[in-house]
């Protein structure tokens, strides 16, 4: 299978700490990644490097074979590259289908066009009773389906969730994991991030475990499970796999 | 919402309804506050492009009304070219300077930005003060009275007014043509959350250069039609802070990055500003004092402008009463 995203050996530094030390990882084509890892592992940092956010203080990463170290966030969205943000940031005053159409104008310049993509794209995520309402109204696991329904808008190739079920109840979880499953049937790459375990173990083809900016483990959700190292890291079982 | 057909049909319907007005009214005076009423809507509806759409807070654009109303009187007098040409070139000036600044700020954000912006303003008003050999220094320029189309010079004040009126309408149709296009929606996303923005491929760069660009050559269009209504222009009287305060201001009161709002800030504020100036001549500064006590209390009242205050009166009134909170 095909190499979508190739990150070799990222570090990023802020002043004493180093956030992402040395990071190498694969994602193929229409693969699912799973990235987990304690709080403050830098696994958001880790979105930030790959999406152009922050600038890495050493390595590469390559889309579909293409060095996009360096660039702006928007030249690698419109690459194919589009990621949410663990911390939502909607645009508060706009409707939710404006927000959307905001992500569907990177393909379409004309707003009848935009609108369309939009529509079918709030009707996946299921926000289509709330489409014309202001998105700052909206509650906390409404607004993670928003970042996904802009960032899906923009039609990626490659899509990075940074903790997307957070907040989520337990039966809104199941639809997300439903909805995510959908996404990679229709071709889409994803690299996810996620605290919930057991929505991660069974997303996952892969999965790539980080502790305090190093990747220390990557393999298959079972092999992870396993993985001693992984489990020393989370400590005192927070871990479970049901 | 109405159609695109619909809704130019019936702000060209006010537009001429307007006009019909504007000609019933003999008073010189009135006729003043409305020219003024216009000239400030139209200020605040070009600052608004960049300072309400794309949140990029001006207070500098007396620079752009001073370089429209500059390029197109020495022009005039100099070179005799016409002022509706005169008024196309400081408009272009006017967005070079945009371009300068929008690329020296690219990397500020916030009161940093309106610091240069400020800053520049004040650089273009000791300037004109100083190059005395162009501006004639504060001693001003007095333009002839040469009634005649092509020198956008006329005997009515009517004809001024209905200028200003359509001026104000062309700037109205351009950010309500913005709104219903890509461009309309980038530049809210930026101003709403740039890094969102950013993550969805929205150029912010080019967004707010464009923005700007555009504000700042509306507003020395502003400035060229100004320059001709009064005949005379000194660095005071077109380099004016006010000229960079008020359309901030009627932008603010009115809602800002509403297409409507600076056109009803300018509708409230201008008259009063001029009622005051009137009534209370008398006591130095008092006008200024009420003025700004009242504009204090607009901002109390109706925080995020009457437009969009109004809109949510009328959408609650609408539902019987239950309003849908923001
Ligand atoms: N801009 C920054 N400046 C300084 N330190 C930062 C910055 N961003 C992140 N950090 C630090 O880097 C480390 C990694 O943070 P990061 O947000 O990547 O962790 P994370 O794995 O996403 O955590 P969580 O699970 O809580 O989201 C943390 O110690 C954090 O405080
Ligand atoms: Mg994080």
């Amino acid at each position: 299978m095909a190499l979508k995203l190739k990150v070799e050996r990222l570090t990023k530094r802020f002043g004493g700490l180093t956030a992402v030390r040395d990071v190498s990882f694969e994602v193929r084509d229409q693969e699912i990644l799973g990235i987990i890892g304690p709080n403050g592992a830098g696994k958001t940092t880790l979105f930030h490097l790959i999406s152009g956010f922050e600038r890495p203080d050493a390595g590469r990463v390559f889309l579909e074979g293409q060095d996009i170290t360096g660039k702006s966030p928007e030249a690698i969205s419109r690459l194919g590259l589009t990621r949410t943000f663990q911390l939502v940031k909607p645009f508060g005053k706009m409707t939710v289908l404006e927000n959307v159409c905001v992500g569907a104008f990177l393909r379409r310049s004309d707003l009848t066009d935009a609108r369309a993509v939009a529509e079918d794209v709030v009707e996946l995520v299921g926000l289509k009773p709330f489409a014309d309402q202001p998105a700052a109204t909206l509650p906390i696991g409404h607004r993670k389906r928003l970042e996904l329904a802009r960032a899906l808008a923009t039609e990626p190739k490659i899509l990075l969730l940074d903790e997307v079920m957070g907040g989520l109840t337990p039966a809104e979880i199941g639809q997300m994991i439903d909805t995510i499953r959908r996404l990679r049937e229709g071709g889409l790459t994803i690299v996810i991030i996620e605290h919930h375990m057991r929505a991660i173990m069974s997303l996952s083809d892969r999965v790539v475990v980080m502790h305090q900016g190093e990747k220390i483990a990557e393999g298959t959700p079972k092999e992870i499970a396993q993985d001693s190292r992984v489990i020393e890291a989370y400590f005192g079982g927070e871990l479970r796999f049901a | 919402m109405l159609k695109k057909g619909g809704f130019v049909l019936s702000a060209g319907l006010v537009v001429l309804l307007m006009v019909a007005l504007i000609y019933q009214i003999k008073n010189k005076y009135y006729l003043d506050i409305l020219f003024m009423t216009f000239f400030w809507a139209s200020l605040a509806a070009a600052w608004n492009i960049s300072g309400g759409y794309a949140g990029q807070f001006s207070l500098g654009h007396a620079a752009y009304v001073g370089i429209g109303a500059y390029s197109t009187a020495l022009l005039y007098i100099n070179f005799h070219v016409s002022p509706w040409i005169g008024m196309v070139v400081g408009g272009l000036f006017s967005a070079l300077l945009a371009l300068f600044i929008g690329v020296i700020t690219v990397k500020v954000r916030g009161p940093f930005y309106t610091l240069i912006t400020i800053a520049v303003a004040e650089l273009l008003y000791i300037s004109a003060i100083q190059l005395k050999e162009l501006t004639h220094g504060s001693e001003g320029v007095s333009l002839p009275f040469k009634p005649g189309w092509v020198n956008m010079t006329f005997r009515e004040r009517e004809t001024y007014v209905v200028l200003a009126l359509l001026f104000v309408a062309l700037i109205y149709f351009i950010t309500k043509t913005m709104e219903r296009r890509r461009i309309g929606y980038y530049l809210i996303a930026i101003r709403e959350n740039e890094d969102a923005a950013r993550a969805l491929g929205v150029p912010v760069k080019e967004m707010k250069l464009l923005a700007t660009v555009l504000s700042a050559f509306l507003t020395a269009v502003g400035g060229a039609i100004y320059a001709m209504y009064i005949m005379f222009i000194e660095p005071d009287s077109v380099l004016s802070f006010a000229f960079s305060i008020q359309p901030a201001l009627m932008s603010i009161i009115g809602g800002l990055g509403t297409s409507l709002g600076p056109l009803i800030g300018s509708f409230v504020l201008s008259p009063l500003d001029m009622f005051l100036r009137e009534s209370f001549s008398h006591i130095n500064g008092l006008n200024l004092l009420i003025y700004g006590f009242l504009l204090v209390l607009f901002v109390l009242f109706w925080p995020e402008g009457l437009w969009p205050n109004a809109v949510r009166v009328y959408r609650k009134w609408r539902s019987g009463g239950v309003e849908t909170k923001s």
